[in-house]
């Protein structure tokens, strides 16, 4: 069976992560992803955290599975005749540099656009172009803070937050891989290329569209009614952080289970929603509170929510999250556990399906990556180990078409 | 101009957030998105979280612009072939029900591929295939299995959920990629497929470092963790990070001038190898210059607390924004902690479509989050939520080819419900 994006080409000229991301993704989809890379030291997380001495890092080999590589210095002439042959012969070409830095190569838009007028340029930004930060240089977490969602997170009483999922990076990837298969599916029609950018700010900032709507209900109403602040607190003219509220309306909290005092992950999430409320009483053997009038709505329970979970607390102590999540499950309440990246790495479910995946590294033996979390009935996503340095070197050369005279030739100018 | 996904038509029957982000976000890419909706109520975020009485919530009209509204009554007989004619007159139809809910309409994956063989199915679920299959997410459920929660906050803190949407809106975009991405595949194949997007893959896939670093932990401790430095072993899970930066360059939120008044008056700051001298010059330290215990980056590393509170020091005699302004010279990588105060007073943001503010004909003006995939071939104003029911007819008529007897006949079957434009005649 083909796959959906066989045929097409990428010229990657992303590293570290929002960029690489984006390009191993549409090489899961079948798309051939040529990954440029400096000759002699490439990817710069080849190196970045090792765990093994002298083999690519995980962070490398996590971000780059399905894909060549071909070690090019874009600086010789050679190197700018290679570049040129290749963006000729591809649909994509996909880049995460600092601003302006491809037009420093003299590969520009327009110079792209005489050499194939149907090349999809996508770039990874910090910020928007015409953005007033523009030139800055945007980190994982400086893109949490400009975006709002360091702002949102944590607790009132304690510092703004950082996420530890990649809101600023993979999350911006994804933004950049949508943006590419629309212009790839216009192309189809128009046979024009054009250009894709998605800045990190705004990759955030769109995940934070909630937040943007409580900014608007609290200039409005002056309260937000599902916020753990509300009614005993106090509001600003701002929109406050959380804690571990349920943001739709239906009160949630992360709860201690059993063992919570040596395990920092011994929690589960509960949500007391509101036709789920007899069940919980029921779970809890709390059938009173099922038609007492003090307790029987959501207005009613707002102003003792903490006291409602301290009880549930109670009851969850002498029991482990999963069997909390058992017991609930048949009462049909809203609930899991908080599952640690080891439980993760070890589900079964999750390797089953995919979305775990273990891949045969040349260097390093095997290692666990996250596959694809899109799911297609006419795809098989399979997962190859990412390339060593410059690996596929002489093999993209020869499929521009170069002989094994003139391969020899650029390796001797060190073009690549 | 041709807009990327012109002459594509989408059957949303998406509600609340993660599949209405997919379906709005589509739209703005020229799709043709046709958002059915209970006759009476429709979507049920329309009135959750209101902030003006009897006007359509934030909530939804923050989700739903450039959307057409149908009303529409499944269960009734009519109202089933009206759907029937809409899948035959699109190319994608777009779910977020629970598991088996389509296949108790009586349109199981079977049925829509015979009614239209070119059509794509995409599903938002809660879990993939396993013991959690049939269990309701939302999101924080989504960020507690996906393994965000288990990661963010402080080491001597309760697993922490983030007010970034990763569960909702996260899973609805890692959809709109796998449409636009079967949207191509059907150019060759002629055919539709199934596409699916679980919350809880969409959460882990944004978690893979920290998946990254499970597999470095079993091979020796995180040395670019703060509690590394502070000499705190590790357990056998990735532990919370609290405010540390990934890559490891070592950062934090340090507090500015007014943080005792204001929750934001926070600075991310990065201390970067290569600007370390600069550091130390703006700061003031200038023999950490030399100092081993504080010259290497590996020297640094069990003095992380201290190197912090001494650059704290600094950034509190100043607000973000100057902090910020100083470290911009130096090329210190930093970031102001911005509210969504801030955010919304931002006019760079305003300028490039990043926010946009709509009309809306019962609640006025409102603000909303544009399109943040930027394509230069593609300009698609945003455009306010529909009312409820408002396209019912022209949808009958323009889409599925109705006369106005036809229309008349659905009408009195009930299948559009009793006043579908009830909510524009307040």
């Amino acid at each position: 069976m083909t796959k959906p994006l066989e045929g097409i080409k990428i010229i990657d000229f992303t590293h570290v992560q929002a960029g690489p991301a984006c390009t191993q993704l549409l090489a899961w989809f079948g798309a051939d992803v040529i990954k440029v890379e400096r000759p002699g030291s490439g990817d710069v997380t080849r190196n970045q955290l090792r765990d093994i001495s002298n083999a690519d890092a995980l962070y490398f080999t996590m971000l780059n599975s399905n894909k060549r590589s071909l070690t090019l210095d874009t600086k010789t002439p050679q190197g700018k005749d290679v570049l040129t042959k290749l963006i000729k012969e591809s649909d994509v070409l996909v880049e995460n540099f600092g601003p302006g830095a491809l037009d420093r190569m003299g590969f520009t838009w327009e110079h792209i656009k005489e050499l194939n007028p149907g090349m999809i340029v996508a770039s990874v930004k910090g910020f928007s172009d015409g953005h007033h930060y523009e030139d800055l240089k945007v980190y994982e977490n400086v893109a949490q803070c400009a975006g709002g969602a360091a702002s949102t997170t944590g607790f009132w009483d304690g510092p703004p937050t950082v996420s530890a999922a990649a809101l600023g990076d993979s999350n911006t990837g994804m933004h950049l891989a949508i943006g590419i298969l629309t212009a790839l599916h216009a192309k189809n029609k128009t046979g024009k290329g054009q250009k894709v950018a998605v800045s990190m700010q705004d990759s955030v900032i769109n995940l934070c569209r909630v937040k943007l709507r409580d900014q608007q209900r609290l200039d409005r109403v002056g309260y937000l009614e599902e916020y753990p602040q509300y009614p005993h607190g106090e509001f600003s003219d701002v929109v406050p952080r959380g804690g571990n509220a349920g943001g739709g309306g239906q009160p949630g909290w992360v709860l201690k289970c059993k063992g919570w005092e040596t395990d920092p992950n011994a929690y589960i999430y509960f949500t007391i929603q509101g036709h789920a409320w007899a069940p919980i009483c029921k779970a809890l053997g709390r059938e009173e509170w099922i038609n007492d009038p003090a307790y029987n709505t959501a207005e009613a329970r707002q102003d003792k929510i903490f006291e409602i979970f301290a009880i549930i607390e109670a009851w969850l102590a002498d029991k482990t999250k999963f069997e909390a999540v058992d017991i609930l499950r048949k009462f049909d309440i809203p609930c899991a556990p908080v599952l640690t990246m080891k439980e993760i790495a070890n589900d079964p479910s999750l390797r089953e399906s995919g979305t775990i995946v273990e891949v045969d590294h040349k260097e390093r033996g095997k290692y666990l990556t996250v596959g694809s979390p899109i799911k297609f009935s006419d795809m098989k996503v399979e997962i190859t180990g990412s390339p060593l340095l410059g690996e596929h070197t002489d093999e993209v050369l020869a499929d521009l078409g170069y002989s094994a005279e003139q391969i020899q030739e650029l390796h001797a100018a060190r073009a690549v | 101009m041709a807009k990327a996904l012109e002459g594509v038509r989408i059957l949303d029957f998406t509600h609340v957030q993660s599949g209405p982000t997919c379906t709005q976000l589509l739209a703005w890419f020229g799709a043709d998105v046709i958002k059915v909706e209970r006759p009476g109520e429709g979507d049920v975020t329309r009135a959750q979280l209101r902030d003006v009485p009897n006007a359509d919530s934030l909530y939804f009209t923050m989700l739903n612009s450039n959307k057409r509204s149908i009303t529409l009554d499944t269960k009734n007989a009519e109202g089933k072939k009206v759907l029937e004619d809409l899948v035959k007159a699109c190319d994608v139809l777009v779910e977020n029900f629970a598991p088996g809910a389509l296949d108790r309409m009586g349109f199981t994956w079977e049925r829509l591929q015979a009614i239209n063989p070119r059509l794509i199915l995409a599903s938002v679920k809660g879990f993939g295939p396993g013991p959690f299959e049939d269990c309701k997410v939302y999101e924080n459920v989504a960020q507690c299995t996906g393994g965000a929660a288990s990661t963010t906050g402080f080491r001597d803190g309760l697993p922490m959920v983030t007010g970034a949407q990763i569960g909702d809106s996260g899973t609805g975009l890692h959809l709109a990629l796998g449409i636009v991405t079967a949207l191509f595949q059907r150019e060759q194949t002629g055919r539709g497929q199934k596409v699916l997007a679980a919350m809880q893959d969409s959460v882990l896939n944004l978690c893979r470092v920290k998946v990254r670093d499970q597999q470095r932990l079993e091979r020796g401790p995180l040395r670019e963790y703060s509690q590394f430095g502070e000499g705190v072993p590790f357990g056998d899970a990735v532990p919370r990070a609290g405010n540390d930066s990934g890559g490891g360059q070592p950062g934090r939120i340090l507090k500015c001038k007014g943080w005792e008044h204001d929750p934001n008056a926070y600075i991310y700051f990065i201390t970067q190898a290569p600007v370390w001298n600069k550091i130390c010059e703006v700061i003031g330290e200038h023999t950490w210059t030399m100092d081993p215990a504080y010259a290497t980056p590996a020297g640094r590393l069990p003095h992380l607390n201290e190197i912090f509170t001494r650059i704290e020091a600094w950034t509190m005699a100043h607000t973000k924004f100057e902090a910020m302004e100083i470290l911009n010279k130096y090329d210190i990588p930093c970031g102001p902690i911005l509210s969504m105060k801030e955010i919304v007073a931002d006019e760079s943001l305003y300028a490039t479509g990043t926010l946009v503010e709509v009309e809306h004909p019962v609640r006025g003006s409102y603000l909303t989050v544009g399109n943040p995939i930027k394509l230069s071939d593609n300009d698609v104003p945003v455009e306010r939520s529909p009312l409820l029911g408002e396209h019912t007819d022209e949808i009958l008529a323009a889409v599925l080819g109705f006369d106005a007897e036809r229309i008349a006949q659905v009408r009195q079957s009930g299948a559009l419900g009793e006043e579908p434009l009830r909510q524009a005649a307040e």
